[in-house]
């Protein structure tokens, strides 16, 4: 079957994102490339109680072509000890993949990515070597998740 | 029908017992094809042909449509549930029979995205006010939107069907994501109404405002709007008026047919880009016969939306395609659009080379295997290290690069024996034999690859270009009309002609392949003068298609028919006599070909 056409930027894309962009979420921000608008620099801070606390984290967030019906492109830049995300800083979270809806948000993505870091979950994991520390020596991954959050995410 | 209505008896009595109007019925609904003509061959061989059914996918979708039913009638709640019951349990008739009575209702039904309150939420399509906001595009009310009939999440219509369009099977989910919801193909049908109605009111408003913007200079955008829809206007205008003014009464026949043939199949091709409903019955279809891939093949051409049914054998032999092609049969079959293919293993028409052996030649055609082939036979290895050496120089006296081993090229022996003079004496010896001859396999074996690989691929490239001309073929062929005054069915037998040499083509360039991994013997002998037959035919009805000026052409009708009867006869001989020998085993392949 063929693609779907096209959906032009003005409508599908901007409005969404100016009710976004109005009206942002404390502990997050977005903002669009001064080239390219569906290119964003986003930063998520660690959410408070977890050894990501303290850090600012750099993520670069695409929104493809037939966005809203495919899901963005989500990458963390910052180097991020987390089992969920790997050296590369790609994200294994449902919504960004099978269980994306159109009626998700970019706000919903980025809140899902922050609630990610609040709960890592090493039962379903991208980077296998950080969650069997995870599994296997808790304290010791959490000691180190802070480390790096110190180290890399100022 | 039953296959087994077809075995008459004789013709008196099956022509007889069938009115001619029934018999037309029969061979447009329920035709069975066979994989090659006569059961016996010319020598009296009985083989074992495949028998398969070319359909279309809107054939099939009646069929779902009916087996929906069907179910239905058992279950009784309703196609519309009783099509995403289906669907959610791929088509499964007996599994789900079995849960629906084991099963709680309520679990089964919140399992396969159907409601347990089956009260209606809402309306499916409606107008919202100014307090809604679609939560895809964020577009504010008021707007049309549609939503399901159970639950309450509803989205702007556009939305709606452009996040439709994008699911490519036929279970569609709601798209808020804690709702389980499926949509159901009456829920679906109501959207697909409402989207065509929107486009054509879209369509109208457009010509409105451009009516009105006439006097104003025109976009560039609007210029190309305005010519694509002048021209497409112009051939319908053409269509509708073929029948009168300059053209001939001929001329129209000829383009009416054609026309008629084409337009179908645009405007169902179209109607299943453009109508969500068929776009999303297409999905269904094709979701079905993926799981139902042993009986169901998609022609694999490109664009082509028909389907082959499988249909068993004609004798009770063979049980499976597998065991067919095993037994080194080839199951062409040839699509409602004429396309050509294998059915076991999907490639393009490939006769009289077995599956295995397309496999084989490609493969070798693609390896490296035949880049060392070439260093075998152009280079020596030293006799002492192994590293291969090409001859650089007149000299026969070879020192190694490597080891620095010096010996002969010729004999391949130690130079020390040659000390003397620069005349090889020790050609006898033992040693250097061995090392002689296995260059010598290696070296026939190149060119035997490289003398097959030559005549496949000067087929391929034949044919390549009699496509191209295929192309152009209904220019030329209203060309000769024009030219000769004729009529289209005066000057079909041009169209038939190649077709005949195109068919003909992809068989002899096959036929090479086939032969590279043949064994010499007696029958190979028999086979390649067949071959040789059969190319002689090729090539003498291919010089016709040289002939210019245009106007020749009907001038040489004749010899064109005979020239393509001969070469159909010959086609058919050279396939049957192909598969006689592979099927009865009396050919045998050089390497174990699976």
């Amino acid at each position: 079957m063929r693609n779907p056409p096209r959906t032009p930027m003005t409508t599908t894309l901007n409005r969404p994102l100016t009710v976004f962009l109005s009206d942002p979420v404390p502990g997050i921000t977005a903002v669009p490339h001064e080239d390219n608008l569906r290119y964003f620099n986003v930063t998520i801070d660690g959410p408070s109680g977890s050894p990501y606390e303290g850090g600012k984290f750099k993520l670069e967030l695409f929104l493809p072509d037939d966005y809203p019906m495919l899901a963005p492109k989500v990458r963390f830049l910052t180097k991020i000890y987390h089992p969920n995300i790997d050296r590369l800083g790609r994200i294994c979270l449902d919504v960004l993949k099978a269980n994306w809806s159109p009626a998700l948000q970019v706000r919903t993505i980025l809140l899902s990515i922050q609630a990610l870091l609040s709960s890592p979950n090493p039962d379903d994991p991208l980077a296998n070597e950080v969650a069997e520390e995870w599994k296997n020596n808790e304290q010791n991954a959490i000691k180190t998740a802070r480390e790096w959050t110190e180290r890399f995410a100022q | 029908m039953s296959a087994s209505e077809f075995e008459y008896e004789s013709e008196e009595e099956y022509a007889s017992s069938v009115s001619f109007d029934e018999l037309e019925a029969l061979s447009l609904t329920d035709s069975v094809h066979y994989t090659h003509k006569n059961r016996q061959t010319a020598n009296g061989l009985s083989t074992h042909r495949m028998r398969y059914k070319p359909v279309e996918a809107d054939e099939i979708e009646a069929q779902l449509k009916a087996h929906i039913g069907d179910v239905d009638s058992i279950l009784q709640i309703g196609e519309d549930d009783c099509a995403v019951l289906m669907l959610k349990y791929e088509w499964n008739e007996q599994k789900l029979l079995e849960d629906f009575t084991t099963k709680e209702p309520g679990n089964l039904r919140r399992e396969c995205g159907l409601a347990t309150d089956t009260a209606v939420v809402s309306g499916l399509v409606e107008t919202a006010g100014p307090e809604f906001m679609c939560a895809i595009c964020c577009t504010e009310g008021p707007i049309e939107t549609f939503g399901l009939s159970w639950c309450d999440h509803r989205y702007c219509v556009d939305c709606y069907v452009r996040y439709v369009r994008g699911s490519q099977t036929g279970l569609v989910k709601c798209p808020d994501t804690a709702c389980h919801l499926y949509v159901r193909p009456g829920e679906l049908a109501q959207l697909s109404a409402i989207d065509e109605q929107r486009a054509l009111q879209k369509e109208e408003q457009e010509s409105r405002a451009q009516r009105q913007n006439l006097g104003g200079p025109l976009t560039s955008e609007q210029i190309m709007a305005k010519y694509q829809k002048l021209a497409s206007e112009s051939s319908d205008e053409e269509a509708a008026e073929s029948g009168d003014g300059e053209e001939s009464a001929d001329d129209a026949l000829f383009n009416f047919h054609e026309r008629h043939i084409r337009q179908q199949r645009l405007e169902k091709q179209e109607r299943r880009n453009k109508v969500l409903l068929s776009r999303y019955w297409y999905a269904v279809v094709l979701q079905y016969t993926k799981k139902h891939a042993r009986m169901f093949r998609n022609c694999p051409a490109v664009d082509c939306e028909c389907f082959i049914e499988y249909r068993g054998f004609d004798s009770d032999v063979m049980s499976s395609v597998e065991e067919y092609v095993a037994h080194k049969y080839i199951p062409i079959v040839q699509c409602a659009n004429g396309h050509r293919f294998c059915f076991a293993c999907m490639s393009e028409d490939h006769a009289p080379a077995t599956c295995a052996v397309v496999r084989k030649w490609i493969q070798t055609c693609e390896d490296e295997t035949e880049t060392s082939h070439w260093i075998t036979a152009n280079t020596k290895d030293c006799p002492k290290c192994s590293s291969p050496i090409e001859k650089n120089g007149g000299c026969n006296h070879m020192t190694c690069g490597e080891c620095h081993y010096q010996f002969c090229w010729i004999c391949l022996g130690d130079w020390s024996r040659h000390k003397n003079n620069f005349v090889c004496t020790s050609f006898d010896d033992e040693e250097a034999k061995k090392e002689r001859e296995k260059q010598e396999t290696s070296r026939v074996s190149l060119k035997k690859y490289l003398f097959y690989f030559d005549l496949f691929e000067i087929h391929r490239v034949s044919l390549k270009k009699d496509t191209e001309f295929l192309a152009k073929l209904e220019y030329k062929v209203q060309e000769i009309q024009q030219r000769a005054k004729v009529s289209w069915i005066e000057a079909h037998f041009y169209r038939e002609s190649i077709d005949t040499l195109l068919r003909c083509r992809i068989t002899l360039m096959w036929s090479y392949a086939l032969m590279f991994y043949l064994e010499s013997s007696k029958e190979k002998g028999m086979l390649e003068k067949t071959q040789s037959n059969l190319s002689n035919h090729v090539e003498a009805l291919s010089k016709l298609f040289e002939i210019t000026p245009t106007e020749n052409v009907m001038k040489k009708k004749e010899m064109f028919l005979t020239k393509a009867n001969a070469l159909k006869t010959s086609h058919e001989k050279c396939i049957e006599i192909f598969m006689e020998s592979l099927v009865l085993n009396r050919i045998k392949f050089v390497s174990d070909i699976e």
